[in-house]
């Protein structure tokens, strides 16, 4: 049948974690609002897709995290879609003792990931600094989701590899998931292969995974279950990642794993 | 009942690879060190290609970045294994220019060899320099096309300064004869704004573009189309570097017309490189 086999996955649900929405000052491209949202649910049901959208706002990233998750609290409020993404709020790092009560809170209203971007909001995620937070995320099982750019520390694509690899060792039980974001990096399997191999608790989101048949690779080596599909939209368009599990040759289980089940299983173990 | 596939109803998204034809113009083998190359990459490529119905690929041997005599001979090689199949590009090294040009003047229009790649990122070498006189020359007297990497150079890998795909904006007034293929459509970041600005100023010249790459952005495809339309877009993988079904489903699900994506997955190229 070759490599082009377009089998649903087991069923047809699916998780995007990846799927950004707001205005985007940069770039007009990249502003996205209610309608375009509705346009990919729309998409998706067509497809006879039942859909589960995790959320960012580009207020969160671009302003401030609190009152861009907020913004974002409304809108996913009442909708079984749609989820957030949380942003770390570094006013927390002076003032940690209020960040569990803002997590329970922000979960019980349908965040699901958090978001750390250490580069551009400036706190340090290394364990040393970080860990009271990660305690928290950890007994939680509240996961992660770092931006590989966010530890280009040079601004070279010198990633630092060894800051996820002491997370993962430090706090075994935190999910964590890898966003390339626009890294090219994440392109490199070999990069990977340490990481996944040395942790149980190291997800790679897909979007960024464009190699020549590296979702495979990935699944071959590791099985299926660290890989969890992104959209990253409006970057790449939204059929790019789903399609590229979908119309592949890996099976059934595989694609129902990357779509929807891994996501779910980790959404699953938030402990909230 | 099994619904018909038709170019009609392939923008219902539903997977047919043999509705389309494909030319893939942008397709590497060979071995390269600082790549995504794994050990499943060998001798599954042409499988996966076939697969998705490419009826030609337009290829280079990375080997020929790094050493002329070593690409040449790993270039015949693979023609010659797949020679209704495999077309092939030679290199043109701009520090090492007498030997290029012999390589084009002995080889070009024989086994299958078609056009001529340029790499200004890997050979360090800004476009517009004198040391690709040679080839301008050459390329717009015997009609060549030339394939260049192009790439955006505000990027934070120092070499893509020296492929920024503007700077052939002046080549190609000096050289109106030119065939130039901007290969990744001169994209990172947007930066395809850039290009598209530049085709339109240069709609009288043969400048062309690619889509081979991790470029494969929201929007731009049908920007380009838009604002220039579909004659001078080119298919293209960049494989191993993107998994082709990736681009596949790039413009395939592409907001443009059926004639649009026929030209770009195969009229285009069939046309420029004469197969």
């Amino acid at each position: 049948m070759g490599h082009i086999l377009k089998v649903e996955n087991e069923n047809n649900e699916i998780f995007d974690c990846n799927f950004w929405i707001g205005n985007n000052h940069l770039n007009n491209r990249l502003s996205i609002g209610k309608e375009q949202l509705n346009k990919y649910i729309h998409y998706l049901k067509t497809e006879k897709i039942k859909p589960n959208i995790i959320i960012s706002n580009f207020f969160s990233l671009f302003y401030e995290p609190i009152e861009g998750d907020s913004q974002l609290e409304r809108m996913i409020k009442d909708n079984e879609e749609l989820y957030g993404c949380l942003f770390f709020p570094n006013q927390f790092v002076s003032n940690k003792n209020e960040f569990e009560k803002y997590l329970i809170q922000k979960s019980k209203s349908g965040f699901k990931i958090l978001k750390l971007l250490p580069k551009t909001h400036k706190y340090c995620i290394e364990p040393w600094a970080f860990s009271f937070f990660y305690s928290i995320l950890e007994n939680h099982h509240f996961p992660i989701m770092i931006n590989l750019e966010e530890l280009d520390i040079t601004g070279n694509k010198a990633i630092k590899w060894k800051t996820i690899f002491e997370i993962s060792k430090g706090f075994p039980e935190l999910p964590i998931i890898i966003d390339g974001g626009n890294s090219k990096e994440m392109m490199f399997n070999n990069y990977f292969f340490q990481l996944l191999e040395n942790s149980n608790n190291i997800f790679l989101e897909t979007h960024n995974l464009l190699a020549f048949g590296q979702l495979e690779e990935i699944s071959g080596s590791f099985g299926s279950g660290r890989l969890i599909m992104g959209s990253y939209y409006p970057y790449y368009p939204c059929s790019l990642s789903l399609g590229r599990v979908r119309e592949s040759n890996m099976s059934g289980e595989d694609k129902t794993n990357i779509l929807y089940a891994n996501a779910a299983k980790i959404f699953g173990n938030i402990d909230i | 009942m099994k619904e018909e596939k038709t170019k009609e109803n392939i923008n219902d998204n539903k997977t047919d690879p043999g509705v389309f034809k494909i030319i893939d113009s942008h397709f590497h083998i060979g071995k390269y060190v600082s790549s995504t190359f794994s050990k499943l990459y060998e001798g599954s490529d042409i499988k996966v290609a076939k697969d998705l119905n490419f009826k030609k690929i337009i290829f280079i041997h990375t080997g020929f970045f790094f050493n002329l005599d070593f690409g040449l001979k790993e270039t015949i090689k693979f023609v010659k294994k797949y020679k209704d199949f495999a077309y092939a590009m030679v290199v043109y090294n701009p520090n090492h220019i007498e030997e290029s040009i012999n390589i084009i003047e002995e080889h070009y229009g024989k086994n299958n060899i078609v056009g001529i790649k340029m790499h200004p990122e890997d050979h360090r070498c800004f476009i517009t320099d004198n040391k690709y006189e040679a080839l301008w020359k050459i390329a717009e007297a015997k009609s060549i096309p030339i394939m260049s990497h192009t790439w955006n150079p505000d990027v934070p890998s120092k070499y893509q300064k020296y492929a920024d795909a503007l700077l052939f904006e002046n080549i190609v007034k000096k050289y109106p004869g030119l065939k130039v293929v901007l290969g990744h459509a001169g994209a990172k970041d947007y930066y395809y704004c850039e290009v598209i600005k530049m085709l339109k100023r240069n709609r009288e010249k043969n400048i062309f573009v690619d889509l081979a790459g991790d470029v494969l952005y929201e929007g731009m495809l049908e920007e380009f189309v838009g604002q220039t339309g579909s004659d001078n877009i080119l298919f293209g993988t960049d494989l191993p570097w993107m998994d082709p079904l990736l681009n596949y489903i790039y413009v395939r699900d592409a907001k443009i017309g059926i004639k649009d994506k026929e030209n770009i997955f195969y009229e285009n190229s069939r046309k420029l490189f004469n197969l």
